[in-house]
């Protein structure tokens, strides 16, 4: 086996593929990624596999998947993309502003605040 | 290596949690790391995003503009609240050349708080102007600063030529209850917003 350099640098387009867009343009930074680990991860590709293993123990956002595993925001992002798109992980999207009209939801925030 | 390092990090219990994303905005320097520790329940944390800009340099020989690619680091945090919400807490970089991530990070987020320092009025308008065109709710947090002179609010309204409805607050960034208190002077102000509104 030929010997390999080992800078811990990797272009950033490498582990997905070229790819720079993520497939769901609704993955955000605090996009929360649950694993179903009933779902078959053998097989999956490097940075997936990486990815799907990290989230193994419980679910995290996007951005802590990125800063734990030292990825940029907009790999992470495909890379979770991927695992959605093969039903690894199911995500669940933060309230936005457009749905800001959600008073249960706003009084279930305030009520959260106050409570701590 | 392996599964030991991920053991401690704290997971996200609930499995019917819903995230909220907030903005952290305000110059370089003004506290921004630091509000967001006072209530993180997690050391605030580091990732990359990657800013894609056009310089428009006057070195540029042949008058086309470049593409560049810069990296900057968001620092961030998270707070589980009792009633099955995770807020997570972004702080904007403060740099004026890296404004364009602001844009990014409003999408998707609920609110915003401009941290300002009135010894720098002036540092907070990027980021209200940023807040302002997107439509995106957000109070004005003043960090007070032992040496920052005090004004009073009408003053201040003035001087960062706030909307009416724009709520503005003191805080300390240090201090866990005085960010408690801009987060629901944020959240109560989101609400007052929604209610006049008809709904269907």
């Amino acid at each position: 086996m030929p010997a390999r350099l080992r800078t811990g640098l990797v272009r950033s387009h490498t582990p997905t593929g070229g790819r720079a867009d993520p497939a769901r343009s609704s993955l955000n930074e605090s996009t929360l990624l649950y694993p179903d680990l009933t779902v078959e991860r053998a097989g999956l590709p490097g940075k997936t596999q990486q990815v799907m293993e990290f989230l193994a123990p419980g679910a995290l956002a996007v951005a802590e998947v990125a800063a734990y595993l030292r990825l940029p925001l907009a790999v992470v992002k495909v890379l979770a993309a991927d695992l959605i798109t093969s039903g690894h992980i199911v995500s669940r999207t933060p309230v936005p502003a457009e749905q800001q009209h959600d008073c249960d939801l706003l009084e279930r925030i305030l009520h959260g605040l106050e409570q701590l | 290596m392996g599964s030991s390092s991920s053991d401690v990090i704290a997971r996200v219990a609930s499995t019917t949690a819903t995230s909220v994303k907030l903005v952290i905005g305000g110059r370089f320097g003004v506290g921004k790391t630091t509000f967001i520790g006072a209530v993180s329940e997690i050391t605030p944390l580091s990732t990359d995003a990657v800013m894609t800009d056009y310089s428009r340099g006057v070195d540029d020989l042949d008058a086309d503009s470049v593409k560049t690619t810069t990296t900057v680091a968001l620092d961030f945090g998270r707070l589980t609240l009792p009633s099955d919400i995770v807020l997570y807490l972004f702080g904007a970089p403060g740099q004026p050349r890296f404004l364009p991530l602001v844009d990014d990070l409003m999408i998707g987020a609920l609110g915003g708080v401009v941290l300002a320092d009135t010894r720098h009025i002036e540092g907070a308008f990027d980021v209200i102007t940023r807040f302002e065109n997107a439509g995106l709710p957000f109070v004005v947090a003043v960090n007070a600063f032992a040496t920052a002179p005090v004004y009073d609010d009408s003053e201040l309204r003035d001087a960062f030529a706030l909307a009416p409805q724009t709520p503005i607050v003191s805080c300390d960034a240090r201090d866990r209850a005085s960010v408690k208190t801009v987060l629901t002077t944020l959240v109560r102000d989101i609400i007052a917003r929604t209610i006049p509104e008809p709904t269907t």
